[in-house]
């Protein structure tokens, strides 16, 4: 049982990592560029098809993976220059509607190239054992390793953030507008780059998943609306909340799904636990989100905007 | 172009055509078409429901399919246990319209009450998120239900609900159940946004800030309006599970919620009959577009035919802010 | 009529209201003068219920204000008008006001009832228009108008409410001379039917309408007085007079 949990741990681990390397690019966006932008699971998308694609012409998945950079990079520029751009002073609704539009574009343009059959991948030669944790159990290394790339980028993004000039403007500009403009500094360069990396992140997170799931049309939306999940509870432009609000998501799906029927099972006959389990373990991060909001409307960390 | 002098005349011409329509499509021969024409009705009392959230009190609503969901899956259930002869909740199924519908109506409403009370805690791009969290929510809820075919949905194997009189299993005589009800309710949101309270919601849409200190609570109204959508979506949905006797969790998932935020756009928002005529183009594209581009020899666009409407979408968006209704009527004032 | 108690807020480090205590009599014009960022228009928000003080209470009409929600505050006769304006752009005057008048009447959930074609709110409306001199103008979209008639519809859907305390923020900010001088006529032929306390920058005015001065310098009420005395009082020179030209210019 104990050992059972600690892999369910693991599992959950790893979703909060994919779950916050989605997030960050989201919360950046939104908190500094203030564009809610729904294509952003549409770049996790673009990302695993690219890592599919690259790996099987390199016949390397790490080749691939690092020539799937520039593939999201450019995809990401088109995007900001051609829609983003205009959207800057819309309103939400319209920011919406026009990256909704992105995605139903590219949900039928990636089936027009590659098909309604999804794509698989293996996990790398290098990465495919299985790391000996303890005595008796063992834990993929592929997915240890996607867990330590997310504290990777988690780490360098504080570095930052916190520690850098471009750091400093991006959280003056997430509270405080009006100031970075009249600083002059170049906010359309800094917009760029910024919906660029927060791209990038999204796109890797595509190519990692790619040899643990099927490379299919929309499979970065559902992960999309879970990213939302995140950082409304963690605080839309916090990267702070935006990791928090991942790994906790990330851990009550995995252990909500993996032990919640069985607890049920103490109360109720298993027919119903089981149904009910289904039910609840399939809603417990959307009912986690409600009980955040009940409390903090604003989230967790909420970023103070300067009025 | 038109001017708003002219609306009543529009009105009056549009369902003039609504009417007459099932006769046309018979004559043209193409009576298949009488289904798509039910489509449209049904599509345009959930479009005009979204419509009062977010073109008269600016509420984003992302999740506005979980209602149209609620409401067919009421049917749905309803219509299963009478098959199985088992109870729900106690209760018997049946297929009884009188039952039924108001049933899916004041069930959609009391999901659009408590997620609407806990949503409307929350302001602007939180609301957006929070709507399309719940209409999630309710998707995998819907999902979870292995009882009534989880994923895969289920069929209503007795046909669509009983109603004296009135036979709806009829094709015509079911679009024009559908067509009567569109017109009750499209005539009750025409009363409602020019009554008192439509001048409360647009004051909220217009200036939120301002309401506390003149002793309106914005929570309450626009709470208010949230359930009456909600309901309005929620008894479109009921009608939708009649129309096609399938309810699946398919039509909450949020790309519907999607569709119908576009209808509304595409119409022209903060208009009810701009939805109308959103939802009329939308299906159109969907049902002739394809053909079109199989005529055109463009086989490769007749599937993928949102390839095209994506970018489209996002040309509205961009530069025709006013939709269909902007183009052809001119604003008063 | 308003009874204010140790009143305390602060955002952070910044103490905006400290330890105010404040009385406003039945029928009187209370003024409440400082240098700006004294926190006169935090104060007026913790009357109206957009704050809730840390600390403190407030009695109104002899009942305790901070239980009472601030959308309710109104209900009761506690109404306040904006510093910056603040009406509904794409309504028309008369329906600004109408729409207060709605409120007022408990109307917000009336969803048959036609909002234009209600006499009584018409008439009662143009009153409140006729007398705040803008009658010419009940047709107009409120964005179109100049920038003192929305000052001028901001008072009129004030006293739409009918209030018993009337809660001025810098009513004559913006203002030009003619128009300032016909609402002080106004608030005078209200004096001894509506309480006022009025936030104001304009001596002129406040000397010639207040009963009585409250002067707040960073969040604390250092004196209160009849205008005379106030006029003459030492500390309120130093602190506040004696430099008023000097943020008359900075608040233009």
């Amino acid at each position: 049982m104990s050992q059972l949990f600690f892999e369910q741990l693991l599992n959950g681990l790893q979703l909060g990592m994919f779950l916050f390397l989605v997030s960050a690019g989201l919360t950046l966006v939104f908190g500094f560029m203030n564009i809610i932008n729904l294509a952003h699971g549409s770049l996790f998308m673009i990302g695993a098809y690219a890592v599919a694609v690259l790996t099987d012409l390199t016949g390397s998945f790490f080749l691939g993976l690092l020539l799937s950079f520039p593939v999201v990079a450019a995809f990401a520029l088109v995007i900001e220059l051609l829609i983003i751009r205009p959207l800057y002073h819309r309103d939400h609704l319209d920011q919406v509607l026009a990256t909704f539009g992105l995605i139903l574009f590219f949900n039928e343009a990636v089936s027009i190239v590659f098909g309604r059959t999804p794509l698989f991948l293996n996990v790398p030669e290098a990465l495919s054992g299985a790391v000996q944790i303890t005595e008796t159990f063992t834990y993929p290394l592929y997915r240890i390793t996607i867990i330590a790339v997310g504290l990777m980028v988690a780490a360098v993004l504080w570095f930052i953030i916190v520690k850098t000039r471009t750091g400093m403007r991006i959280r003056a500009g997430t509270t405080n507008p009006e100031m970075i403009r009249a600083l002059g500094v170049n906010i359309q360069a800094l917009n760029t780059t910024i919906f660029v990396v927060g791209a990038l992140f999204a796109g890797l997170a595509g190519g990692l998943s790619a040899p643990l799931t099927s490379v299919e049309v929309g499979m970065g939306e559902n992960l999309l609306i879970l990213s939302f999940v995140c950082i409304v509870i963690g605080g839309i432009g916090s990267i702070r909340g935006a990791l928090l609000g991942a790994l906790t998501v990330g851990l009550v799906d995995t252990l909500g799904r993996a032990f919640l029927p069985d607890i049920l099972e103490q109360f109720l006959d298993p027919a119903t636990a089981n149904g009910v389990g289904a039910a609840l373990s399939s809603m417990s991060v959307y009912l986690l989100m409600i009980i955040v909001l009940v409390f903090k409307p604003t989230g967790l960390f909420p970023v103070i905007k300067a009025v | 172009m038109l001017s708003e002098k002219h609306l009543p005349a529009f009105y009056a011409l549009g369902a003039l055509l609504l009417v007459v329509l099932p006769w046309i499509l018979t004559a043209a021969n193409s009576s298949y078409l009488i289904s798509t024409a039910t489509r449209l009705v049904i599509f345009a009392i959930g479009a005009v429901s979204l419509d009062l959230l977010i073109g008269y009190t600016g509420l984003v609503s992302f999740g506005h399919a979980a209602f149209f969901g609620v409401g067919a899956y009421v049917v749905g259930i309803l219509a299963f246990h009478n098959f199985e002869d088992t109870t729900v909740l106690g209760f018997d199924g049946t297929l009884t319209g009188l039952i039924v519908l108001p049933l899916a109506i004041v069930i959609s409403a009391l999901f659009a009450l408590i997620i609407g009370a806990l949503a409307l805690r929350t302001k602007g791009v939180y609301f957006i998120m929070i709507t399309l969290s719940f209409g999630q929510m309710l998707f995998f809820l819907f999902v979870s239900l292995e009882a009534y075919g989880g994923d895969d949905g289920m069929m209503m194997f007795e046909g669509r609900n009983v109603l004296p009189v009135i036979d709806l299993n009829d094709r015509i005589t079911f679009y024009y159940f559908c067509l009567a009800i569109f017109a009750a309710f499209f005539a009750f949101c025409h009363r409602l946004v020019r009554s008192k309270f439509g001048r409360v919601l647009a004051a909220i849409r217009q200036n939120e800030d301002r309401m506390t200190s003149i002793g309106i609570r914005p929570y309450s109204a626009k709470l208010l309006i949230y359930v009456i959508a909600g309901a309005g979506a929620g008894l479109a949905g009921a009608l939708m599970a009649n129309h096609t006797e399938f309810v699946s969790p398919g039509l909450t998932h949020w790309t519907k919620s999607g569709d119908l935020m576009i209808v509304v756009i595409l119409g022209g928002i903060g208009t009810l009959i701009g939805p109308v005529m959103g939802a009329f183009v939308f299906l159109l594209l969907e049902e002739f577009l394809p053909i079109i581009f199989h005529e055109l020899g463009m086989d490769l666009l007749k599937e993928h035919w949102r390839v095209v409407f994506g970018p489209i979408l996002i040309l509205i968006v961009l530069f025709a802010k006013t939709g269909l209704y902007g183009l052809i009527f001119r604003k008063n004032g | 009529m308003l009874d204010i108690k140790n009143l305390s807020k602060s955002f952070g480090a910044l103490q905006a209201t400290e330890n105010v205590s404040l009385t406003v009599n039945e029928g009187t014009i209370h003024a409440l003068i400082g240098p700006n960022g004294a926190g006169k228009t935090t104060l007026i928000s913790q009357i109206s219920g957009y704050l809730t003080p840390d600390s403190g209470s407030i009695t109104f009409d002899g009942q305790d204000l901070l239980a009472l929600p601030a959308h309710k505050r109104p209900h009761a006769g506690l109404v306040r008008s904006f510093q910056i304006t603040s009406v509904i752009p794409e309504f028309t005057v008369r329906d600004n006001v109408g729409l207060v008048l709605q409120s007022l009447d408990n109307q917000v959930f009336q969803v048959f009832a036609k909002a234009g074609s209600d006499q009584a709110e018409r008439a009662k409306a143009d009153a409140i228009l006729e007398r705040t001199g803008l009658a010419d103008e009940a047709d107009s979209r409120a964005e179109n108008l100049a920038h003192g008639q929305k000052r001028q519809l901001e008072i009129a859907m004030a006293l739409a409410a009918d209030p018993k305390l009337l809660l001025l923020d810098e009513p004559m900010a913006g203002m030009g001379v003619e128009e300032s001088r016909n609402l002080t006529t106004l608030l005078t032929s209200l004096r001894g039917t509506t309480t006022m306390l009025l936030v104001e920058h304009d001596m002129d005015v406040v000397f010639s309408l207040a009963d009585r001065i409250s002067v707040l310098v960073y969040g604390k009420i250092i004196a209160t007085d009849t205008p005379q005395a106030i006029r003459a009082n030492r500390d309120v020179q130093e602190a506040y007079l004696g430099t008023h030209e000097l943020h008359q210019e900075d608040s233009a």
